[in-house]
């Protein structure tokens, strides 16, 4: 290592600093060390240097730098807080949306197992249309498949309904409960396409709220239906018809 | 992390440091300041993915250094000197003229440097990192910064014995 090799790493050495430790720097300071002009030439390079140094390290620091850094997280920590709460509450929100609309739409599609409920709907399948499961005039059979269905088949017929001519049965479903429709001809002349004209809706009494308790059948009009409802041994019946009081009662 | 290091600890602890080397290349105290803020700002943000505590001092200058280069990318286009593998070389400078410059004297000499010199230099002189470090810090080669160094040193010292220097892109050799 000649001198130009010596200050060339020299050049770069700090006293004091970690440079030292650097296994070339310390070759070339011991080297620089036995020759008294490159240690000159050191003395004068590492007063340089610090002079430098002390002057860069006095570049004054405005005093209120801290704390406006501080000041600035903190507001910037406010902020995070309040868009990481909208997020959250958006969330919350979709949660609560899928969760509670189809509760919501449930609720609205049924207003509950109430006995009004009950004759509204059961008018309304009998009004609107229905399809006859099976179609028979065979009372037994009629009880064997409501029963293999799991629907009400254990029911008493008043006696002037027992001599009604039967067209067949369906099993409907509320309140996620099952009625049996047993659907009788009154004789009258059907309208066309209409294969009875009087139907019996038969379900579990305890499936329907506030149902009436009375066993003396009581009548009311559901939009174009007369219907008479009962209980009878745990079970309400609701017997309907289109044509009218006068007639429903000859069936009671 | 460096656990148990809090934001305002870490503030006191650095901002000094911080400061000093953002003004050393701006030059001028709001910039300076909204960079050690913004430094400051990506640790909030980032700083729980350093894992070696021992490293955030270095975390530090490298983010403020990447900011004043994203920063100055945006305001223009330098152009790039690719300074790897040039010998050291050595200014003729008068020692008194150096210890009698003042920061401000420093400061402008340091702010005639090429781009490329500035950050190494002040570096060099605010802190105690080893070369390695302060490539780490600049994200270049060990063997780039030491020459960036002698090269900025030499202008700096220069510049400052108010001495014409000789372009810093021309090889050189050392002379006393």
């Amino acid at each position: 290592m000649n001198r130009d090799d010596i200050k060339k790493i020299l050049w770069l050495y700090r006293p004091g600093s970690l440079d030292a430790q650097d296994p070339e720097v310390l070759e070339a300071l011991g080297l620089a060390r036995q020759d008294p002009e490159l240690s000159r030439w050191l003395e004068t390079q590492s007063r340089k240097h610090q002079a430098v140094r002390q002057k860069m390290r006095q570049i004054p620091v405005p005093a209120g730098l801290p704390a406006s850094i501080i000041r600035e997280h903190h507001v910037q920590q406010r902020h995070d807080f309040w868009r990481q709460g909208g997020y959250l509450l958006a969330a919350a929100a979709m949660v609560a949306l899928f969760i509670g609309l189809p509760v919501w739409l449930r609720a609205q599609r049924s207003p509950g197992t109430s006995f009004a409920n009950y004759q509204t709907e059961m008018a309304a399948v009998a009004l609107r249309g229905y399809a006859m499961e099976l179609i028979t005039n065979d009372p037994v059979e009629i009880r064997r498949y409501l029963k293999q269905n799991e629907a009400p088949a254990d029911y008493i017929l008043p006696r002037a309904l027992q001599e009604a001519v039967m067209a067949g049965c369906a099993i409907e479903s509320w309140q996620g409960s099952r009625a049996a429709m047993v659907c009788f001809r009154t004789g009258r002349t059907l309208s066309t396409g209409a294969q009875s004209d009087l139907w019996l809706f038969v379900i579990d009494q305890t499936k329907v709220a506030g149902a009436p308790g009375n066993s003396l059948p009581s009548i009311a009009k559901i939009n174009m239906l007369t219907v008479a409802t009962w209980n009878q041994g745990g079970k309400l019946y609701l017997l309907g018809t289109t044509a009218g009081e006068a007639e429903l009662r000859k069936f009671l | 992390m460096a656990d148990g290091l809090s934001f305002e600890n870490l503030v006191a602890e650095y901002y000094e440091p911080l400061y000093q080397f953002a003004f050393s290349l701006l030059r001028e105290e709001a910039g300076a300041c909204d960079l050690v803020q913004q430094t400051f700002c990506v640790w909030a943000a980032k700083g729980h993915q350093l894992r070696d505590g021992a490293k955030v001092k270095t975390w530090l200058f490298t983010t403020l250094h990447r900011e004043f280069l994203g920063a100055r990318r945006r305001q223009i286009r330098f152009p790039h000197f690719d300074l790897e593998f040039v010998e050291a070389e050595l200014p003729v400078v008068e020692p008194a003229a150096t210890s009698q410059a003042d920061a401000d004297r420093v400061l402008a000499a340091l702010s005639q440097l090429d781009e490329a010199f500035q950050a190494p230099v002040a570096l060099f002189y605010l802190q105690d990192y080893s070369y390695k470090e302060i490539a780490e810090i600049l994200g270049v080669p060990l063997g780039t910064i030491k020459s960036r160094l002698a090269r900025g040193l030499e202008r700096l010292h220069g510049l400052m014995a108010d001495k014409p220097v000789r372009d810093p892109n021309n090889e050189l050799s050392p002379n006393n």
